[in-house]
């Protein structure tokens, strides 16, 4: 009794050094990172205000966008301006977790007939903005997505479940209720302007919450797929959120926080659990062409109310609505690329992410995110 | 025993916890604390003002004074900011050491029209959107280009109003303002900007 005490301890302190040393890496990483964008500012952008801008023509100066840091995500667009946007989103979770302990197969096979052990979530996002004026800007996204979900079995059988199609169509509407993206906000202080933005979005369910597919025994036909592999949540979600946004020449920042609220229950007897969602990034421009920035995430995802009638929850843990929730914090850095503005370039941007987990308490067993790839092109015109 | 082992495994897993919500909390503050602090050191000045500068370099090139108002061929404009001066340096650095049409420029700074000296350019800050009448019946009969950048400052008699559009800069050229001053604009510049008259009717870009 005495050792497995002290094992519970031991591993305790274990989790509690790898815990310290993964925030001690990222502590260092993060100062040099930031350290280092002076050195780029020197070569770049604190040069600015001897970059000769007088040499320019009259034309030329009218071609030079005032406003030239930002990044994908919740942002805003002056009056009569449009943006056509295209996301792909790459995400893969391999393994199990419960609490916020890793677990083996085994682990969860001690108490279902299958465990998941790895999927890969692929989405196209298009979508379109458009400002109404500068301070309502209103968007359009629909995603399309393709979900792959391997498995082993007690009896030691692997087999693989496929999901794909459009999923649900988000509208939003962003409002700037303080401060103002022109002139007037840059007088506010000699960090450049700072504005708050109110964020409603409505997802419509338009993504399936039948899919189906072929389980472990193929002569059993297509079945019911879990939660987690359906394309839409099967509900009207509300999106209410507020954004804090901050810009100088060189740098902008962004926070936020965002709640989505299931309204009611799905033609299938269940509603996903709200989710409440905060949000940080930085972004350093480089160059004109090039600006680089990091970002945290942090979600309280709840678990399912009710329950689908089809799915059996002692089966697999992904058929359990009561394994659905957890915490969870994010790490990504990214890099923006601007084309180089002439005639038929202006206004293009590349947005390149990849991201990691920093922390995970997931009421477990579920499988749990290993990274993430992001590219997005946008096109403002 | 059975209860001191559980006990154990119950503090355990809350250190294991909270080291997890403890090294975000970290995380968080670190980017927050590292996302302002290079602001507040550096108090950049926006890009938007390196721009309106350049504007104004190019607007000298395509205007003419009347010849009275230089003591010499090679006297300095004298650019003129009235009001809070959101250039800061940018002037000074852009501008400091160049000559336009064989002229430098001289850069000075006022609080009030009534300590104004000679001028040929008049920047008119918008912290002085309050006192625009007064500050436009003051330089009545001047040969001195005002140049603004809030809503109808041309329409009020200012000569040049800056104008964001969609992130980029345009401007507006009071036509009647700039010749009652004296001023000869170039038909270039007057291609470019949207021309605005005294009379209540604009013209196009």
């Amino acid at each position: 009794m005495l050792t497995d005490g002290f094992k519970e301890r031991f591993s305790g302190f274990i989790t509690l050094r790898r815990n310290f040393f993964r925030s001690v890496i990222i502590a260092t990483l993060l100062p040099i990172w930031v350290t280092m964008f002076p050195l780029g500012s020197t070569l770049a952008g604190a040069a600015e205000p001897q970059h000769d801008l007088t040499d320019l023509s009259l034309e030329e100066l009218m071609d030079l966008d005032v406003f030239s840091v930002n990044v994908l995500g919740t942002h805003t667009h002056l009056e009569d301006e449009w943006m056509l946007g295209y996301q792909y989103m790459f995400m893969s979770m391999d393994g199990n977790r419960n609490g916020t302990q890793k677990i083996s197969d085994q682990d969860v096979l001690k108490d279902f007939m299958v465990a998941p052990t790895n999927m890969t979530t692929q989405m196209h996002m298009i979508g379109v903005m458009h400002g109404l004026s500068d301070d309502l800007t209103l968007m359009v996204m629909l995603p399309y997505i393709k979900k792959s979900m391997d498995h082993i079995t007690k009896a030691g059988g692997r087999f693989t479940t496929d999901s794909e199609g459009p999923g649900d169509l988000k509208l939003s509407a962003t409002y700037t209720f303080y401060g103002n993206v022109k002139r007037d906000a840059f007088h506010a202080t000699p960090w450049g302007p700072h504005r708050l933005l109110l964020d409603i979005g409505l997802s419509i369910p338009t993504g399936s919450i039948d899919e189906k597919d072929f389980l472990a025994n193929p002569t059993m036909g297509k079945k019911q797929l879990p939660y987690p592999m359906q394309l839409g949540s099967g509900t009207f979600d509300l999106s209410p959120g507020m954004t804090y946004l901050g810009q100088s020449e060189n740098w902008a920042w962004m926070a936020e926080a965002v709640i989505t609220s299931r309204l009611g229950k799905n033609s299938n007897n269940y509603r996903l659990g709200n989710l409440y969602h905060i949000s940080s990034w930085l972004a350093r421009k480089v160059t004109d062409a090039l600006s680089l920035f990091i970002e945290m995430d942090g979600d309280i995802l709840e678990n399912i109310e009710g329950a689908d009638p089809a799915l059996n929850p002692t089966l697999v843990p992904t058929a359990d609505p009561g394994r659905r929730g957890g915490k969870s914090v994010d790490l990504s850095v990214g890099v923006n690329i601007y084309l180089p503005a002439d005639e038929v370039n202006k206004g293009h941007r590349i947005v390149i992410e990849g991201g990691f987990p920093l922390y995970d308490s997931l009421d477990g067993p579920q499988l749990n995110m290993a990274w993430m790839l992001n590219v997005g092109w946008a096109w403002t015109f | 025993m059975f209860l001191t082992q559980t006990v154990t495994a119950i503090r355990s897993r809350r250190i294991r916890l909270k080291a997890g919500f403890v090294s975000s909390l970290i995380l968080f503050i670190a980017v927050c604390t590292l996302a302002v602090a290079p602001m507040s050191v550096r108090g950049q000045t926006p890009r938007e003002y390196q721009i309106k500068a350049a504007f104004i370099h190019n607007f000298v090139k395509f205007i003419e004074w009347p010849a009275h108002t230089f003591p010499e061929k090679t006297s300095p404009v004298i650019l003129c900011i009235i009001g809070k001066d959101p250039f800061g340096a940018v002037l000074e650095s852009m501008m400091g050491g160049k000559t336009i049409k064989g002229r430098g420029m001289v850069i000075r700074r006022f609080e009030r029209i009534e300590d104004l000296g000679h001028c040929h350019i008049l920047f008119v800050s918008s912290s002085e959107r309050g006192s625009l009448t007064q500050i436009l019946v003051a330089l009545q009969g001047l040969s001195l280009l005002t140049i603004g950048e809030m809503d109808a400052f041309a329409e009020s008699g200012g000569i040049i109003n800056f104008i964001l559009k969609r992130s980029r800069i345009r401007f507006e050229i009071n036509v009647d303002a700039a010749a009652l001053s004296g001023l000869k604009i170039s038909s270039k510049l007057l291609s470019l900007a949207t021309v605005v008259r005294n009379t209540p009717h604009t013209g196009s870009e």
